[in-house]
C-alpha cells in the first residue's frame, strides 16, 4: 500500500497534522475545519488534494476534491446557487476554499455560523427564500490563504491552523530531482540550482520545468555545472535567485549608505507596499540586508553583489 | 363617517423613525454589484447637483442577469 504524501516532499509537519485528522476522520467521521495557511507556492492545494484523496467516502473510495477560488464568490447568494445546491449539498465531498481571505462578509458570516458544530454534525442555513444543509458527516471543508491576517477573526477561532514552512535548499533540490526523473545531475550542481530557488515548491518544479527544456533542446540526459551557468547566462538567474528590482536595491544600499523604504521606494520606483512583499522579505530571509530603522546592506549582501560582478 | 377612517387615524411613520440607512458603497458593493441600478432620492441626487437620465426597467432587468458573476471552481474526482 502506497504512504501518504509519498509523492510531496518536505512539510513534514503538516503530513503528520494531516495523517492524524484522516485517520479520525475514517475511524470517527469527525474532521476539523483546517486552515491552510503559508506563502504562495507551498503545496497547499497539493496536500490538500492528497488529504482529499486519502478521506474515504462511504462506498470505501475517495471523496470528490472540491476546489473554490474565494476571489470570485461575489456574495453567499452566489455561492448557494452556484456551488454549495448544484455541488456540495447532499454529496460527499472534500471542499478547499482557497484563498479565504477574499471571501464575501455575508458568507463569512454564514460560515461562522455553520461551522459552530458543537451540538450537530447537520447545520442548516436559511438564506434568502432558500433553506441549505451543511452535513459535516458528509462533506470536509479547508480554507487555504496567503493572508491569514486578512480573515474575519471569529470564523479564524473557528478554524484548526495548519501553517505551512518554507522549503530548505534540501527539499528544493529533492523536489528538482523528482520532477526530472530522467535527467542525471552531476557534480553538486543541484545544490546550486537550489540555492537559486525561492524556498517553495512551485518555484522548484518552473526551475525544473527551465532545465529540462534546456536538456531537450541540447538533446542531453546529464546536467552538470558548466550547463548550468551556460542556462543561467542564457536566461539570467543570478546568484541565490535575485531578481532586478533586488539587485537594485542591494546596489542603492552599497552605494548610497543606509536608506529609509521611501528612498528605495524612489529609486527603483516600486511601491512601498510591493517592495516590503516581494523584495524584502527575501532579501531578510537570505540575510542580505537587515533593518536597524532604516535599510542597510549586510557583510553577505556585499559579498553577492561582488559575485554579480564577477560574472558580468 | 365610517370605520375604516376611524382605524386609520394616527396611523403612519411614528415619529423619529426613518426611511432610510445609511450603508457603505462597499458592503452595498458586496450585495448588489456595482452594475446594478440603486433607486436613490431625486431631491438628493439635485442637491449633489447631479442630472441623471432614469434607466429604464427592462435595461435594468437584462444587465442584472448578464451580470450575474461566475464563481469559478472545479471538481475532480479521485
Amino acid at each position: 500500500m502506497k504512504t501518504r504524501f509519498a509523492d510531496l516532499i518536505g512539510q513534514e509537519d503538516v503530513k503528520k497534522k494531516l495523517n492524524f485528522y484522516i485517520d479520525a476522520q475514517n475511524k470517527t467521521g469527525k474532521f476539523p475545519f483546517l486552515l491552510l495557511t503559508g506563502a504562495k507556492g507551498m503545496g497547499k492545494t497539493e496536500f490538500a488534494k492528497e488529504t482529499a484523496r486519502n478521506v474515504l467516502a462511504k462506498d470505501g473510495a475517495p471523496r470528490s476534491f472540491l476546489e473554490i477560488n474565494c476571489g470570485t464568490i461575489k456574495n453567499a447568494q452566489v455561492f448557494f446557487e452556484q456551488v454549495f445546491a448544484p455541488v456540495i449539498q447532499g454529496n460527499e465531498v472534500t471542499v478547499l476554499m482557497d484563498e479565504c481571505h477574499a471571501l464575501p462578509k455575508d458568507l463569512m458570516t454564514v460560515l461562522l455560523s455553520a461551522f459552530n458544530t458543537e451540538k450537530a454534525d447537520v447545520k442548516q442555513v436559511n438564506w434568502r427564500e432558500g433553506l441549505y444543509e451543511f452535513n459535516f458527516k458528509k462533506q470536509t471543508f479547508m480554507l487555504a490563504t496567503t493572508e491569514a491576517d486578512k480573515l474575519f477573526a471569529p470564523l479564524k477561532d473557528r478554524l484548526t491552523p495548519v501553517d505551512f514552512q518554507t522549503y530548505t535548499v534540501g527539499e528544493v533540490g529533492k523536489i528538482i530531482a523528482k520532477t526530472l526523473p530522467d535527467v542525471v545531475f552531476k557534480d553538486d550542481v543541484i545544490e546550486k540550482i537550489a540555492s537559486t530557488v525561492r524556498g517553495n515548491a512551485r518555484s522548484s518544479v518552473q526551475r525544473a520545468k527551465q532545465i529540462e527544456l534546456y536538456c531537450e533542446t541540447k538533446q542531453k540526459k546529464e546536467f552538470g555545472t558548466k550547463d548550468w551557468n551556460d542556462l543561467c547566462n542564457k536566461i539570467g538567474i543570478n546568484p541565490s535567485g535575485l531578481n532586478n528590482t533586488e539587485i537594485q536595491i542591494l546596489r542603492a544600499l552599497k552605494d548610497r549608505g543606509d536608506c529609509s523604504l521611501n528612498m528605495l521606494s524612489a529609486i527603483t520606483g516600486m511601491s512601498r507596499s510591493s517592495l516590503q512583499r516581494d523584495s524584502e522579505i527575501f532579501l531578510l530571509q537570505k540575510g542580505f540586508m537587515k533593518i536597524e530603522g532604516q535599510r542597510k546592506i549586510t557583510a553577505a549582501g556585499t559579498k553577492v553583489l561582488e559575485q554579480l560582478s564577477k560574472k558580468s | 363617517m365610517n370605520n375604516t377612517e376611524t382605524v386609520k387615524r394616527g396611523r403612519g411613520r411614528p415619529a423619529g423613525s426613518t426611511s432610510f440607512v445609511n450603508v457603505s458603497l462597499t458592503d452595498l458593493d458586496q450585495f448588489v454589484g456595482t452594475s446594478s441600478a440603486i433607486p436613490v432620492s431625486r431631491v438628493w441626487l439635485q442637491k449633489m447637483g447631479l442630472t441623471i437620465q432614469p434607466i429604464s426597467r427592462t435595461i435594468q432587468e437584462a444587465e442584472t442577469a448578464d451580470s450575474t458573476p461566475k464563481v469559478e471552481f472545479k471538481i475532480t474526482k479521485l
